[in-house]
């Protein structure tokens, strides 16, 4: 019974927060994005998607920065849910941030392969900063909710 | 019930692969990037023209002769779209020749390469393929 509660909230929650950031930036990437990446070196575009893609054109800050934020809020809100209910929550969340922005300013020196770009940085800060914020009113949501629903309980009208 | 600490860190670490290897999975691969896939070497300039411009970084050059097992690479190009790049053979810096078997040298295939920091002591110092193909005399 409780199982079957967790499931029936957790798998649509699971699905908003995590999986559908993560899929609409594969679309974008899939639809806009360059040819040139390593999963189609493996995996053939398809035929259908390959003339689905011809004469599309989007804005660089929507094809390039706009999946690699998608990608960190998705793992910031996966992150969340592994270390729900722990100390070290907001820390892993954080943490998430700091290896995303690292990751662009290691690339700015040299010091890892890639190109930097700072609109890559500003997409991090700001879908990350959602998906913290998102969490914490989540969060707080839920605590009001139960406080309500025991005090219904306590108190039947 | 909270989940135990090892538990919590597989998780953690599991997740961050998964996210890992999207991002590899996404990242870019070499493509061809001249016309024809073909250099001209004429005397001491070698010149190619590229269908699409270099904007990875640190883009460089390196010739390969495959006869005598040797390479010559030149310092950061710039790469335009639709435009010939020529480049000396003076332009050059050798890896493995010295000056007197440079002037013997006769490469065979030339590469576009990206680095990420070719003087990096660290071991992901590498360089990669951007695109590659043969010289013609």
């Amino acid at each position: 019974m409780v199982e079957d509660n967790l499931m029936t909230k957790t798998l649509p929650s699971l699905f908003i927060t995590v999986i559908c950031p993560i899929l609409l930036g594969l679309f974008i990437y899939l639809v806009f994005g360059s040819k040139d990446i390593l999963l189609f070196h493996y995996i053939p575009l398809p035929d259908f998607l390959a003339s689905f893609r011809e004469g599309k054109s989007a804005p660089d800050w929507f094809i390039y920065n706009l999946p690699d934020g998608l990608w960190l809020y998705s793992l910031v809100q996966a992150m969340a849910k592994i270390w729900k209910g722990h100390k070290g929550s907001i820390i892993a969340q954080t943490a998430c941030i700091g290896l995303a922005v690292g990751h662009e300013v290691l690339q700015k020196f040299g010091y890892i392969l890639g190109t930097f770009d700072l609109l890559d940085i500003l997409a991090y800060c700001l879908l990350g900063g959602l998906a913290i914020a998102f969490i914490k009113i989540g969060g707080e949501y839920t605590k009001t909710s139960k406080k309500a629903l025991k005090e219904s309980y306590n108190n039947p009208q | 019930m909270k989940k135990p600490r090892v538990k919590l860190l597989a998780g953690t670490f599991l997740l961050l692969g998964i996210y890992w290897c999207f991002a590899v999975a996404t990242s870019r691969v070499p493509r061809p990037l001249y016309s024809g896939d073909l250099a001209a070497w004429e005397g001491d300039k070698i010149s190619f023209n590229s269908t699409d411009s270099v904007d990875l970084l640190n883009p460089y050059i390196l010739l390969y002769s495959a006869k005598d097992k040797s390479y010559a690479y030149t310092k950061e190009i710039t790469v335009e779209a639709g435009k010939t790049t020529t480049l000396l053979l003076e332009d050059f810096e050798d890896l493995k020749t010295d000056k007197t078997h440079k002037k013997k040298f006769r490469p065979q295939r030339l590469e576009i390469r990206a680095i990420n920091n070719r003087d990096s002591k660290f071991p992901w110092g590498f360089s990669y393929v951007i695109s590659q193909g043969a010289i013609t005399k």
